[in-house]
């Protein structure tokens, strides 16, 4: 396989996932049988790559949001399949945690990235030991933490770094990208939302804390 | 965390070693492949001007338009020197800028005869989303580089929106321009890959990679320098500017540790062409600052002449002026302006975003947007140049 056909394949990989993350949502709220929700996700999978007018839904969303991150693309993976399959892989204090470290180094990076200085924290991920070396420093604590989700996300975002998955040479791209943080940036408002005072937690939510606890 | 059937301590024990080791194994990876050979080298150096004759006899000026000019609206000239001394021209053009009938176009001009081939459109919107495998919407600045190798470098701008949504595509021809590869996309931001342009040509290091100066325009403007591998990967970025200051960098090697990069000053600039010096080879850049080169906030094309002088090409009064500095860009004079010596003057008119060429033979070319309706090309030697 070519470098471009698997930066491609993996490319629109990702965006179909941000497709199906978005589509699957509404199975949080309405009940449906196991076995039509892999259905409906494996006909708008396929769906998401038939050709319209000479590009197909997938295209389109990678036309918008590009590659998407490999840590993104994870999560969205672990994410469809929860709400497919009906079983929690996910733990919600979990995803809090790993939502405030996405948004903490979302909002020291972008900013310098995108010109506030002469210092650009993404020319780092080109070619950085340091970089390297302060990952493995995030991810040992991550381990140390029993944050296991945190640690696959990140070193499979390393490992398709090495093996140059997507169409970016950039470190940055593979662990962190817009979408990524928006979705944090939402799921820690939400959370905010539910511990507002005065506000008590919809059973859902609730009964998913009390069995996580 | 992820929520493990296994509940004995053990067994969750087991887990915890496994992803240690997997840590190890990713890391350890990373360290030893995660580093493109050649990406840490900041500074490789220039490689140094070669000696070009300086052309003798009388001087000559040979003002001519591209040929064709089928679209209403054309913008944007960048050219490359091929073998035997032709030049191949590349620009968009269609019925208004950012239309989505706009191409961008390619014709060659052979200096024996002084004329240039019919305008041939080389990507369009269809062929580059079937390249690229995303929506176009746009098509805009290209600029070109024939490497060492003899392989033709392109790269081109598309666009979802507006400019600043502009993302950068390269393409490669293995025979100065007759076929190419489909294009591929370059990544050089990290916010949806938005708003990096090129404008003025890249150029190789001493190492062989290459140098391809860009501009950044979302949120804020400012400039860096992109350093690709023989495959067009991106190896490094460097930033030359901030705060708005300058966009369009052209950078001119004049030796092998040193060069001058001139850039176009924005609206928030004083109306000045906008510099910057290397003399470690390109690890380091000083300051930008304005130089003494007035400037109406539009594109500065520059090119190293045979005697070590600085040529450059900038609209000053709303003329394209030809300017020369002996002490790399500090001071200037002018010495021509664009528009003598060509035909049907337009009071009116808008001569922007010229381009500068040095060929093997020692001569200049020189061409730039007339009133967005016609690319203009100005072929002409030293003595034209040295004319009181």
């Amino acid at each position: 396989m070519t470098a471009h056909a698997l930066s491609a394949c993996f490319g629109l990989g990702g965006c179909t996932l941000v497709a199906l993350f978005f589509l699957t949502l509404a199975f949080r709220f309405v009940a449906v049988p196991v076995w039509a929700r892999w259905g409906f996700a494996a006909v708008a999978a396929a769906a998401l790559q038939v050709p319209l007018d000479g590009l197909s839904g997938a295209e389109y969303v990678r036309s918008w949001t590009g590659d998407v991150s490999l840590t993104l693309a994870a999560l969205l993976a672990l994410w469809c399949w929860e709400q497919l399959s009906g079983r929690r892989v996910l733990e919600a204090r979990s995803l809090t945690r790993m939502s405030g470290a996405v948004l903490a180094v979302a909002v020291c990076f972008y900013p310098f990235a995108l010109g506030w200085s002469m210092f650009d924290p993404y020319a780092l991920g080109y070619s950085s030991h340091a970089l390297f070396a302060g990952l493995l420093l995030l991810t040992l604590a991550a381990w140390y933490a029993e944050e296991h989700v945190l640690v696959l996300v990140v070193t499979l975002g390393a490992a398709g770094f090495v093996l140059d998955v997507l169409e970016s040479r950039n470190l940055w791209d593979y662990l962190l990208d817009p979408v990524l943080s928006l979705l944090a940036l939402v799921w820690l408002g939400s959370r905010l939302a539910l511990r507002w005072p005065g506000r008590s937690k919809p059973a859902a939510g609730a009964a998913r804390e009390a069995a996580a606890s | 965390m992820l929520r493990h059937a296994p509940s004995s301590v053990k067994a969750q024990m087991r887990v915890r070693a496994l992803l240690l080791l997997w840590i190890a194994l990713v890391f350890a990876a990373l360290w030893t492949y995660g580093m493109p050979a050649g990406a840490a080298s900041a500074g490789v150096g220039f490689v140094p001007p070669a000696a070009r004759p300086v052309t003798s006899g009388e001087p000559y000026l040979h003002a001519s338009m591209l040929d064709g000019n089928s679209v209403r609206s054309v913008h944007s000239c960048t050219l490359v020197e091929l073998s035997g001394g032709r030049l191949r021209a590349f620009w968009y053009g269609g019925s208004r800028e950012g239309a989505l009938d706009v191409a961008i176009y390619t014709a060659v001009y052979d200096p024996a005869v002084r004329t240039w081939s019919r305008e041939r459109a080389l990507i369009d919107r269809a062929n580059s989303q079937d390249g690229l495998q995303r929506c176009v919407q746009k098509l805009g600045n290209s600029c070109a580089l024939l490497d060492s190798s003899g392989k033709l470098w392109l790269f081109f701008v598309t666009s979802m929106t507006g400019w600043s949504g502009s993302s950068i595509n390269v393409t490669t021809s293995p025979d100065e321009g007759e076929t190419w590869t489909p294009p591929r996309r370059l990544v050089t931001s990290p916010f949806l890959n938005l708003s990096t342009l090129v404008r003025n040509p890249p150029f190789q290091f001493a190492d062989g990679t290459i140098g391809l100066p860009v501009y950044h325009e979302f949120l804020s403007k400012f400039c860096e320098l992109l350093r690709l591998d023989g495959d067009g990967n991106v190896l490094s970025k460097q930033r030359l500017t901030q705060d708005r200051l300058a966009i369009q960098p052209a950078i001119v090697p004049f030796g092998a540790q040193e060069a001058v990069c001139l850039m176009r000053p924005t609206y928030s600039s004083p109306k000045r062409v906008i510099g910057s010096r290397t003399t470690d080879g390109g690890r380091t850049w000083s300051a930008a600052a304005p130089l003494g080169l007035t400037s109406d906030r539009s594109g500065v094309a520059g090119v190293r002449m045979p005697d070590g002088g600085l040529l450059a090409a900038a609209r000053v009064m709303r003329k394209l002026t030809l300017s020369v500095s002996r002490d790399q860009g500090t001071t200037w004079q002018t010495v021509a302006h664009a528009s003598e010596g060509l035909v049907a003057e337009d009071p009116n008119e808008r001569t922007t975003y010229p381009c500068l060429l040095l060929t093997k033979a020692g001569e200049y070319h020189l061409v730039f947007t007339y009133n967005r309706r016609e690319i203009r090309h100005m072929h002409f030697n030293q003595a034209w140049l040295d004319l009181p």
